[in-house]
């Protein structure tokens, strides 16, 4: 029941907000760097078609700054003024890029894009990166642009490019995961249109993948072709898009305006051959993150390290299990890293292991959680932000390696959501019996460290702390050894199910909040 | 160059950011609209006036069945909606006056600083003498965070989501177990059924 509901925001959207929460954190500071310092170069050259015309440009610490002018002059377009000097605007067509000098950062039509430096004006000439204008005019006419360094701007039509596509779906709590998978990035944009969302190619052509029908409550149809990518959505529908990297993927998250949306029993998505062989379990906290402290100071953090060693054992000998825990003494860990160390490993199932507090008096009882779908749909939305950005702004959120977020990959949980509730209902089944508690089904929950987890993943409250009583049991090593062998009972089953090689009777699922 | 001079300078540069910043984030769109708060309380000053008096914020604090229950309170003016936040959430830090109601955060917690920009309040919490995040269970962080939630966009009808901030810092989880890198929003479920 309990859950801290977060939102979906698209990548870009996320990307102006981290970016003026980062001027709001660094407002107050003087620490801000003044614009940098340009050098006007003489004898720059705007190469078009073979043909060439002067070109203004400066050197600045992060790359060459072209003049826009002679570039909108001999390419088209329309640049204007902003009034009360706010900015510029670019018309390409019937899109619409502003820019600000000084802002290292467009928009295009509702997309804020990041720069590597920011335009500048020098003695009234509006010099831009390189980058603005491939994310202009290479991105929505199909050119590329190159600096050799010898001041020639070289403006070519890169060769046409045939990239294969494959699409995944995948529906969930009322939303639509739609993924195009590429070799590498396309030259694309997304156009909004009556009934639906078209990709359109731009210089590039696709080799679609074989023609399937689609079956999905928000999506009516999706065609592949050549040059665009129609997608027919209900009515109703809306869609953000964004990009991931490694391999490139263009998401569309889709989701249904204004009502519920119903959502289908989705089948399970399970390997050929589920196997359970390796287990992560998670002890909870550790070093100075203490976790709940009891009336007695009992820590948290001790007693989840003492279960997970008695777990890890009993399951080892009792099911013949390879089991890793994420840590093995009291030790600071990140929550990314739990996950990401599960996914190193490969293992089948992450059991993260906790007990918890409460402000309210008298709270008792054991409670699995599993990860909410929005959770993991927002950190999606979060690498991708992130990613587009080059890395050259740290992720609001991110951990201190960049790696890690390559570890830790988009909907990693939202494939194991139906294992999951399974394997939560399973264990929370076990400690009812155990602990004689009354059956208020499995919960979902944001929870960080499951959000990264590719594979069945839940977290586990073993008891409250914070209650006089239940601290005192919990420090019994009997106690925890029934609880550690709930567990293993649990996981058993699970493992059985999976494996198809010890028939269980199935769990009924409570109603999830 | 003095150093008087190169401050100046670097405060105008920031200020030119904000600015940017700011219009990048608004030009060309919609001006924010309303919220779904709209029953919110009313707040003196939210459309510029000049003095504002004293308003009501709905504070949000557990209960001993463990949801959350309304609390209403009388406090200060502050017409704009940054400071209505930091109104209304440091009386939250600062407990319930109604009997039966438990504290939602421990002693010694101050509102650093607040920002609403389209509908999303960045709130700054910290220790007074600083310090990390209180630690708790999931079950505490949670009624935490929604306590929290719940009274600024209850009470600040600008606000429809909230990013927590530590120490000027946005963290993957204020005590270890939810996500604060991503926009909370009041989940209802938590809120006990009006008496």
């Amino acid at each position: 029941m309990l859950s801290s509901r977060n939102v979906s925001l698209p990548a870009r959207r996320r990307f102006a907000l981290s970016l003026l929460l980062a001027l709001f954190v660094a407002a107050a500071g003087v620490g801000q760097e003044a614009p940098p310092a340009l050098t006007p170069q003489a004898g720059g050259v705007l190469v078009v078609d073979g043909g060439s015309s002067p070109l203004g440009w400066a050197a600045a610490p992060g790359g060459p700054l072209v003049s826009l002018l002679p570039v909108v002059s001999r390419l088209g377009g329309q640049l204007e003024a902003e009034p009360l000097g706010a900015g510029f605007r670019l018309e390409l067509g019937e899109s619409r890029a502003m820019l600000a000098p000084g802002s290292a950062a467009l928009t295009l039509g509702e997309e804020i894009v990041p720069l590597t430096q920011a335009p500048q004006l020098l003695g009234g000439e509006l010099l831009v990166p390189v980058d603005l204008l491939q994310r202009t005019y290479g991105d929505l006419l199909g050119l590329a642009f190159d600096w050799p360094g010898d001041g020639r701007l070289l403006v070519t039509r890169p060769r046409q490019r045939e990239l294969p596509v494959e699409m995944e779906l995948v529906h969930l709590q009322g939303i639509t995961t739609l993924v195009f998978r590429f070799p590498e990035r396309p030259r694309y944009r997304v156009r909004e249109r009556l009934g639906g969302y078209d990709v359109e190619l731009v210089g590039d052509r696709l080799l679609p993948p074989p023609r399937r029908t689609v079956q999905d409550p928000l999506v009516r149809a999706v065609a592949i072709g050549a040059e665009r990518i129609r997608i027919d959505l209900a009515p109703g529908v809306r869609a953000d898009h964004y990009e991931l990297r490694e391999p490139f993927r263009l998401v569309l998250d889709l989701v249904a305006a204004g009502e519920a949306v119903a959502t289908p029993t989705l089948p399970e998505q399970r390997r050929a051959t589920p196997r359970v062989r390796t287990i992560v379990l998670d002890p909870g906290h550790g070093g100075s993150e203490t976790g709940a402290t009891g009336p007695e100071g009992t820590l948290e953090k001790d007693l989840t390290l003492l279960i997970a060693q008695q777990l890890a054992a009993r399951l080892e000998e009792q099911l013949g299990v390879r089991v890793v825990l994420t840590r093995t003494t009291d030790v600071d860990l990140g929550l990314d890293e739990r996950a990401a160390l599960a996914n190193q490993l490969r293992a089948d199932l992450f059991v993260s292991i906790h007990l918890n507090s409460s402000p309210r008096a008298g709270a008792r009882g054991a409670e699995t959680y599993f990860l909410s779908m929005q959770a993991s749909d927002q950190r999606a939305a979060l690498t991708a932000a992130a990613e587009n950005l080059g890395q050259s702004v740290e992720p609001i959120a991110a951990g201190p390696d960049a790696e890690l977020q390559l570890i830790l990959w988009d909907l990693a949980q939202s494939q194991h959501l139906a294992a999951s509730q399974r394997l939560a209902a399973l264990i929370q089944q076990e400690l009812n019996v155990q602990l004689d508690l009354r059956d208020r089904g499995v919960k979902q929950a944001p929870f960080r460290v499951l959000m990264g987890a590719s594979m069945p993943a839940v977290l586990v409250e073993l008891g409250f702390l914070s209650t006089p009583g239940e601290e005192a049991l919990l420090r019994t090593p009997a106690h925890r050894a029934s609880l550690a062998e709930a567990l293993v009972r649990a996981i058993a089953r699970f493992k059985g199910e999976q494996e198809g090689v010890a028939p269980v009777p199935p769990a009924p699922l409570e109603a999830v909040p | 160059m003095s150093r008087r001079l190169a401050a100046l300078l670097i405060g105008a540069a920031a200020g030119v950011l904000v600015v940017a910043a700011a219009y990048f984030l608004f030009f060309s769109r919609p001006a924010p609209e309303a919220g779904p708060g709209a029953a919110a309380p009313a707040r003196p000053g939210a459309a510029g006036d000049e003095a504002p008096e004293r308003w009501t914020a709905e504070l949000f604090f557990p209960t001993s069945a463990g949801l959350l229950a309304p609390e209403r309170r009388e406090l200060a003016g502050a017409g704009e909606a940054a400071r209505a936040v930091e109104a209304a959430v440091s009386a939250l830090l600062a407990g319930p006056e109604t009997p039966g109601l438990l504290p939602a955060f421990p002693p010694g917690l101050e509102v650093r600083r607040a920002l609403v920009v389209e509908g999303i309040a960045f709130v700054d919490l910290g220790r007074s003498g600083g310090g990390p995040p209180p630690a708790s269970g999931s079950e505490e962080e949670l009624l935490r965070l929604q306590a929290l939630v719940h009274t600024v966009t209850a009470s600040v009808p600008e606000a429809r989501q909230v990013v927590l901030l530590w120490d000027g810092e946005q963290r993957p989880s204020l005590s270890g177990h939810v996500d604060t890198g991503s926009p909370l929003l009041p989940d209802p479920r938590l809120l006990a059924p009006a008496p």
